[in-house]
């Protein structure tokens, strides 16, 4: 296993959570709002603590300090709001790194980030946290303000990246389907715990209210209406 | 950047140094001499030194608050400092240079502390400005109480041109207590710079990024008040400066908050030198305090800054 980690507690949002991602996978977290994925983000990326153990191919990367943190990973806010109005092309080099070519950033790169639009700032901050190329990408909702066919390229980037050797990414993800659809494999997070995996099961109905009925999504109460 | 803003602040500093002329010629030799070395060399490198570390810790206030509007003054940091110094000098009677600058310092940090408890470090301009305004008024209110108590009958009298800021008549050494703990909060301030300008991603991206924000926001507090606190023991609560420098310099560094630090300290530095050539060679018959020419330079641009900013909110 390429990342390790286990006992991850923040009071009150996290309890104990143990997780393994292996070289190469791309991991979806799913789950209601409130149900900890940011959280669990959070004590992987060392924010506001550095709760339970950590090991990145044996390395806790919560300790490294910034000259090294970006190579062994990013996290991706789920925050469009940037609280200083720089350039797209400084906000990505602040990161430590060069903005890959696949986000089509060419024209965006001189413009002042509070100029841009919802989406086309969010591109720039997914490359932000993609440009180092870190052995571990902690996405929160990348495809969240993207437009369909961006929602697809950026998953589809985010493969690509991960695929390299030495990489993998841990992706929140609200769209159900989406994360099915893009992930290897899906943690289902409830009440700061991980709850289940994959979409397959009775606990769906009870940790999200919604079913799938003949190949679409709806609330779970409708059931019982005739 | 550093190329031509270097030979602007070394002109302006032999030109305090040298100017007027008429009162350096004509006249005995050691006079002269005096003139220039025990007057006017304590009164320019005071003006270099205050100038430079308003100019360095108003940028990194900015950059802390993630604020164009933060600055020393704004914030009631200088008012703190100004209550610290007179409660110092003439409640408690200790009117050493160190004593004062200790009081100073105390008085800037509560101030400073007082703010990111009211507002907080994430506080909208709005709240800032309300909770810098609120804490101003009251250390100002404390200092008028603290001269109205003071045992000395000349208190008020006394402490007028110092509140007011100034920088005639301090003698070499009390420049140095200055300009010391100036120039030392500068360098350490230079030293954030890099994590100042990582905090402009946010909070939670600069800790991803390994920074321990929680700490860098304690060590730029402590800075702006030690330094600040320093220069006003010594000169009074000086305006404007630690808000238009830092403004000025980000123009000269794409924007980047902590990377303006420097050039927010050259400026700063020479915007107080040049406001001390206009005090000085202003046909009035007699001196301005320095702190009235900031303010009346210095309040116009902030109105303009604020008019400019919600106009630019609202397009």
């Amino acid at each position: 296993m390429m990342l390790e980690a286990s006992a991850l507690s923040l009071p009150g949002r996290l309890f104990d959570v143990s997780i393994r991602i292996g070289e190469g996978e791309l991991v979806g977290l799913v789950g209601p709002n409130g149900s900890g994925k940011t959280s669990l983000l959070h004590a992987l990326a060392g924010i506001g603590g550095r709760p339970g153990r950590v090991s990145l191919d044996g390395v806790d990367p919560r300790i490294l300090g910034p000259a090294q943190r970006p190579a062994w990973l990013t996290y991706l806010p789920a925050t469009r709001d940037i609280p200083w109005p720089l350039a797209a092309r400084d906000l990505i080099a602040l990161g430590g790194g060069q903005p890959l070519a696949g986000l089509e950033l060419e024209a965006l790169l001189d413009r002042r980030v509070d100029t841009l639009s919802t989406g086309e700032r969010s591109r720039v901050l997914i490359a932000r946290a993609l440009a180092p190329r870190p052995k571990l990408l902690l996405l929160d909702e990348p495809t969240a303000n993207l437009d369909p066919l961006w929602q697809i390229r950026l998953m589809e980037l985010v493969r690509d990246e991960i695929a390299g050797g030495g990489r993998a990414a841990l992706v929140a993800i609200h769209d159900l389907d989406a994360a099915e659809h893009h992930a290897d494999r899906l943690l289902v997070m409830n009440g700061g715990r991980i709850a289940a995996e994959g979409l397959d099961g009775p606990h769906v109905a009870a940790i999200f209210g919604v079913e799938r009925v003949s190949g679409r999504w709806q609330a779970a109460d409708r059931r019982s209406s005739p | 950047m550093i190329r031509w803003l270097l030979p602007l602040l070394c002109t302006a500093f032999a030109a305090s140094l040298l100017l007027p002329f008429d009162s350096l010629i004509g006249i005995d030799r050691g006079l002269a001499t005096a003139v220039l070395v025990e007057l006017r060399l304590p009164r320019a490198l005071l003006a270099l030194a205050y100038g430079a570390t308003l100019g360095a810790a108003g940028a990194a206030i900015q950059a802390l608050f993630a604020n164009p509007l933060a600055s020393p003054d704004l914030t009631g940091t200088t008012s703190g400092a100004a209550l610290g110094a007179v409660v110092t000098a003439y409640l408690l009677g200790f009117s050493a240079p160190v004593a004062l600058s200790v009081g100073a310092v105390i008085g800037a940090l509560a101030a400073l502390a007082l703010l990111l408890a009211l507002a907080g470090p994430k506080a909208e301009t709005a709240t800032l400005l309300l909770a810098g305004l609120a804490i101003s008024a009251l250390a100002g209110a404390l200092t008028t109480l603290a001269l109205a108590l003071a045992p000395s009958p000349f208190a008020f009298y006394d402490a007028y041109d110092w509140l007011m800021g100034s920088l005639i008549d301090r003698s070499l050494d009390q420049a140095a207590f200055a300009a010391l703990p100036g120039l030392l909060a500068i360098l350490l301030l230079l030293r954030r710079g890099p994590a100042l300008d990582r905090l402009a991603l946010g909070e939670e991206v600069a800790q991803s990024l390994g920074d321990d924000v929680g700490r860098l926001r304690i060590e730029i507090v402590w800075l702006t008040a030690f330094g600040v606190g320093a220069c006003v023991a010594i000169c009074g609560a000086i305006g404007f400066i630690g808000l238009i420098a830092p403004i000025f310099a980000r123009r000269l560094t794409r924007g980047h908050p902590g990377r303006a630090i420097l050039p927010a300290a050259l400026i700063g530095a020479l915007l107080l030198l040049l406001a001390d050539l206009a005090v000085r060679l202003a046909p009035l018959g007699r001196t301005l305090p320095i702190g009235v020419v900031t303010a009346l330079i210095g309040a116009p641009f902030f109105l303009w800054l604020v008019a400019h900013m919600r106009w630019r909110l609202r397009t």
